[in-house]
């Protein structure tokens, strides 16, 4: 890796550029070109130069790493081809076993592969390049191997001691374990002013234990220390040994590998061979293991205890490993004085130790001296543990004192807790008190609500201030404030309020004031009903509509499953005794929905708790609930409108006299609740309906006007203007139609008499003029019977529409067809009257009397009907028009100016014009003669201006 | 002739300046070349030879691989070397 990134020099950027044409003759251009060109041409040729070597480094780089990767896929082929040699006739032994039991007390192989490490960076092989370039470009070490033969040591050993690596590790070492044995000093002695004789008992065993098990570890690597200096090689390998001392034997890993290499003896040495053919073999490490095992081989042949050690099973037991170490132990103990000379010569510099132990080695006796080698080993090792050691058993201590500490924080922590739990029991205690004053108090306030008497605020005043604790605890929480606020400003009414909470209350606060200690378990289902009995309470406020609409579908399923306490049903009770209450305060708003939702929530409760009146009220709702059609309840909104409410009221209004409803006693009629639950769509048709109940129930005691509630003339206007092609006749003419048809109707069925009386003569106008039309009115009356009346007068009425206009609604039609048969009675009389009318009529247009009429006619020139019908019979009169033309002008300017009124349909008056006609005296008669004269000289007037142009004749 | 000799001057100046210009443009080509061999190669190692180098990369899977082959052989080598060193194991 390139620690800088290669950088392309410019082509005319090099020094040497100028070198071309910076001596070149000024005065040749020529040359000063060439020198610039032979300039970048080289340019180009540095560059290229550049390229190559980056090229070069670059799969220089990848071709040696290809070929690492290739030497070791060899390594492993070549060790996998070893293995699949070796492991042939070792299957066929295992095979050929009759029983493997015995496999299963074998020890195995203590072996663990030797992981190289990759901490030391800095001399790994991989280093960066620009690192490795330094080191290569290092002049190689003094050839000190030239003084070897004036050294004792054998050759190498004046390499070593010049130049050796790790002499600064172990100074650097020998100097932290200096600090730290006096850190460890300073810390023994704050921990043994701190400890307690009691405790210091304990701590002693507890150091003795965790020097006994240091001791294990540490002796053990002390073994295998001595295993490794036992070698009698050169002050290099012991050197290297301590290297990887250092980097290997504090893992009991390693001391697994030292182990099992004393034991397994050459096979150990095998694996370890072929160990060495790792490529982590490369290391340091490695390279030193091999030494160490083909060393450690050579010295284990003679030392007795690896031969013992040898001769046990290769399956060493944690205890065998003790004695073991033991045993050089007891070693030590006879030669301690030789041992600590020879540790303090070793301590005190390598080279005079190596130098005690050459002449130890090289002393006769070479059992003996391995002894002694073996038990400076153990001697170093225990010293090298022991600073381990006492940083365990400061470790120890430490934790000890930490266990300690911990004991008297758990110790404290109990004691807190003791107090939490006293605090908690004196928490408690009143707590039960508490709760059996509630159950006491509920017991109390169940017993108000059955007699209902005046002692509900005692009993809610005891339950406000039942302890000073729960108080407290009410003062803690707001809604618990809100909660008892509530309760006192309710409960100085009625006892529902006293306990049913606010609609702000939460659960829990309803809980508490309902049943404490007894309704734990109920909370939640009390907690629901509530809540949907604080959406239509209202906050308790008397005589106001709830703020939100009523939910309907709040569910209440816990009611119907699940077994109810007797707090529960106390606490159903108490809200039974607030709809009881809001019912009797509220008896005018909103009772359709108090009704429904009583009748949700006491669904389920249980009805032998409840007072009379509750349950008077109960058995009412289920009345209700009996009477209501399941479709109907079903088709209930979600949420009812205030609309509702109003037009229930509207509706109450208006059926007072009717049927007076006991609204608490007795069920509403279906048809009222009908009404009172219809959607905001459909209350015009509501509004007819209660017409319709008025008509037929009380028509004198209506104090409406019949001109103000006409939904039915509503709806056949609007079908009428639609019918209509020309929009500027119903525009403008609609409200006197209105106006008319429903005087009319009113003429008919309220008997107005000033209404009537025009409406009699616009009636028999109507009739004499269809008289005088068709000629026959047998067969009008049978048209008018049969409903098709409306069709021929509206053709005839309206000549402007060429094609008759369509057929009115069918519920119109039907409306008619009732108002026929009701004067169906009086229609010979009609008849009758219309044969005197059409021979009152000839006489009259004989008579030749118009003059006299003028004014009459003038007056009476504003009705749309009479120049309706005058312009129809414009054609068959146009003879007697040349005689009153003179005057038609007048009229022809008065039926301009007042076309605006004309009406596009007039046929649905004349049935009842014909009834009324027929119940008028001979003296409208006359009058309806007169207007007739009118009429017609109207319509000679204006079949002489107009001419042909009748069929074009408009309001404009 | 001066006029004939300055003019052919010209002539040569010119006709020179113009085989610079046609040497610098050769040269700025080859120098772009050359410069987008080196991007490629830079490109080259940093996707393939710096991430075959750092193990940690894209090569750290054949490198585990590796090493866990090793491991593992090495295992094998050890329980067969201890299997063929006591054959008493087998001798029932």
């Amino acid at each position: 890796m390139s620690l800088s990134r290669l950088g392309v020099r410019n082509v005319y950027g090099t020094s040497q550029q100028a070198e071309f044409y910076g001596n070149v003759d000024r005065e040749d251009p020529e040359a000063i070109l060439n020198g610039v060109a032979v300039s970048g041409l080289i340019g180009v040729l540095r560059q290229l130069g550049d390229l190559a070597e980056s090229a070069a480094e670059i799969f220089q780089g990848i071709q040696e790493e290809v070929m690492a990767t290739a030497s070791r896929s060899n390594q492993l082929k070549m060790r996998l081809q070893h293995i699949e040699a070796t492991v042939p006739p070792l299957e066929k032994a295992v095979l050929a076993q009759t029983t493997h039991l015995h496999f299963a007390y074998t020890g195995g192989v203590e072996w663990h592969p030797r992981i190289p490490h990759e901490h030391n960076h800095f001399i790994h092989d991989d280093l960066p390049n620009s690192f490795m370039d330094h080191y290569e470009e290092c002049r190689d070490p003094p050839r000190l191997h030239m003084l070897d033969k004036f050294d004792i040591n054998g050759p190498g050993s004046c390499l070593k001691r010049y130049s050796d690596p790790t002499y600064f590790r172990r100074a650097s070492s020998s100097l932290v374990k200096g600090n730290n044995k006096f850190q460890n000093n300073n810390m023994s002695c704050k921990i043994k002013k701190k400890k307690s004789s009691s405790r210091s008992r304990d701590m002693s065993r507890l150091a003795s234990m965790a020097n006994q098990n240091a001791r294990k570890t540490f002796t053990l690597i002390s073994f295998s220390g001595q295993t490794s200096s036992s070698i009698s090689a050169s002050t290099s390998d012991m050197e290297k040994r301590s290297d990887l001392q250092d980097h290997h034997s504090h893992t009991y890993d390693c001391l697994s590998t030292a182990t099992s290499s004393l034991k397994t003896g050459e096979k150990t040495k095998g694996g370890l061979v072929s160990s060495s053919l790792t490529p982590g073999s490369c290391t340091i490490g490695s390279v030193l293991s091999e030494c160490e095992t083909e060393d450690e081989h050579d010295n284990l042949q003679f030392t007795p205890l690896q031969g013992q050690a040898a001769a046990g099973s290769s399956c060493v037991s944690w205890d065998e490993k003790e004695e073991i170490v033991e045993e050089p132990l007891g070693v030590k103990t006879d030669e301690a004085s030789v041992v600590d000379a020879l540790v303090e010569k070793a301590s005190y510099g390598e080279g005079t130790g190596r130098v005690d132990i050459g002449k130890a080695e090289s002393e006769p006796g070479l059992q003996q001296s391995n002894g002694i080698d073996e038990v400076r080993e153990i001697k170093a090792g225990t010293e090298i543990v022991r600073e381990p050691r006492d940083s365990s058993e400061h470790e120890t201590e430490s934790e000890g004192e930490c266990f300690v500490d911990a004991l008297n924080s758990i110790e404290s922590e109990s004691e807190n807790e003791q107090g939490l739990k006293t605090s908690l029991e004196a928490v408690s205690i009143p707590c039960g008190v508490t709760g059996e004053r509630l159950e006491k108090s509920s017991n109390k306030v169940e017993e108000s609500c059955r007699s209902m008497d005046n002692d509900y605020l005692n009993a809610a005043d005891e339950m406000n201030h039942q302890d000073p604790l729960e108080s407290d605890n009410r003062s803690r929480s707001p809604r618990n404030d809100v909660c008892t606020t509530s309760n006192i400003t309710s409960g100085e009414d009625k006892i529902g309020f006293t306990v049913v909470p606010a609609p702000e209350n939460s659960l829990s606060d309803s809980s508490n004031h309902l049943c404490h200690s007894e309704h734990q378990k109920s909370e939640a289902k009390v907690s629901g009903e509530v809540e949907a009995i604080k959406i239509w309470t209202n906050g308790g406020l008397l005589g106001l509509n709830p703020s939100k609409p009523p939910v309907l579908e709040v569910p209440s399923p816990d009611c119907k499953t699940e077994e109810r306490t007797l707090g529960s049903a106390e606490a159903e009770k108490d809200k039974s005794d607030d709809l009881v209450e809001h019912v009797l305060d509220t008896p005018s708003l909103g009772t359709q929905n108090l009704t429904v939702d009583q009748r949700e929530c006491h669904e389920t409760s249980s009805y032998g708790v409840f007072g009379g009146l509750s349950q008077k009220l109960f058995t009412n709702s289920f009345r209700r609930r009996d009477s209501l059609p399941h479709d109907n309840r079903q088709a209930l909104p979600p949420t009812i409108p205030e609309n509702d409410e109003v037009m229930a009221e509207k509706s109450r209004f208006l059926f007072r006299d009717e049927a007076p409803i006991d609204w608490f006693a007795s069920s509403p009629p279906l048809q009222h609740m009908k009404i009172s639950l219809n959607p905001v769509d459909n209350t015009l048709q509501a509004s007819r309906l209660k017409l319709k109940f008025s008509d037929e129930d009380n028509n004198s005691n209506n104090t409406f006007p019949s001109f103000q509630l006409l939904p039915e003339a509503a709806t056949s206007l609007l079908d009428s203007c639609s019918d209509d092609d020309d929009d500027t006749f119903c525009m403008t003419s609609h409200i006197d139609y209105l106006s008319d048809y429903h005087s009319l109707s009113d003429s008919e069925q309220w008997e107005e008499p000033n209404d009537s009386h025009e409406r009699k003569e616009h009636d028999s106008f109507h009739e004499s003029t269809h008289v005088d039309n068709n000629g026959e009115p047998s067969s009008l009356h049978t048209e008018a019977e049969n409903g098709c009346v409306d069709l021929n007068f509206s053709y005839l009425q309206s000549p402007v529409e060429p094609l008759p206009p369509p057929f009115p609604p069918v519920q119109w039609m039907v409306s008619k067809t009732a108002s026929e048969t009701i004067s169906e009675n009086k229609t010979t009389q009609s008849i009758q009257l219309q044969d005197a009318l059409r021979f009152a009529f000839e006489k009259h247009t004989s008579s030749s009397i118009v003059n006299k009429e003028e004014p009459n006619t003038v007056a009476s020139a504003p009705k749309p009907e009479t120049k309706v019908h005058v312009k129809n019979n414009a054609r068959e009169e146009k003879q007697n028009a040349n005689e009153k033309e003179t005057d038609a002008d007048d009229f022809l300017q008065q039926i301009r100016t007042q076309h605006v009124n004309l009406k596009p349909v007039v046929m649905t008056r004349t049935l009842s014009s014909t009834a009324a006609a027929a119940t008028t005296d001979p003296a409208i008669n006359i009058k309806i003669s007169a207007m007739l004269e009118k009429a017609n000289s109207i319509r000679q007037a204006v079949a002489s201006n107009d001419g042909d142009e009748s069929d074009t004749w408009s309001d404009t | 002739m001066a006029k004939a000799g300055g003019i052919t001057n010209a002539v040569n100046v010119g006709i020179a300046v113009q085989a610079d210009w046609e040497n610098r443009e050769f040269i700025s080509h080859i120098s772009l070349n050359v410069r987008r061999l080196f991007e490629f190669l830079l490109q080259f190692v940093s996707a393939f030879v710096f991430r075959i180098d750092h193990k940690e990369q894209v090569g750290i899977f054949f490198y585990e691989k590796f090493d866990l082959l090793e491991r593992r052989l090495e295992m094998l080598e050890v329980q067969v070397s201890t299997a063929t060193a006591n054959p008493s194991l087998f001798a029932t």
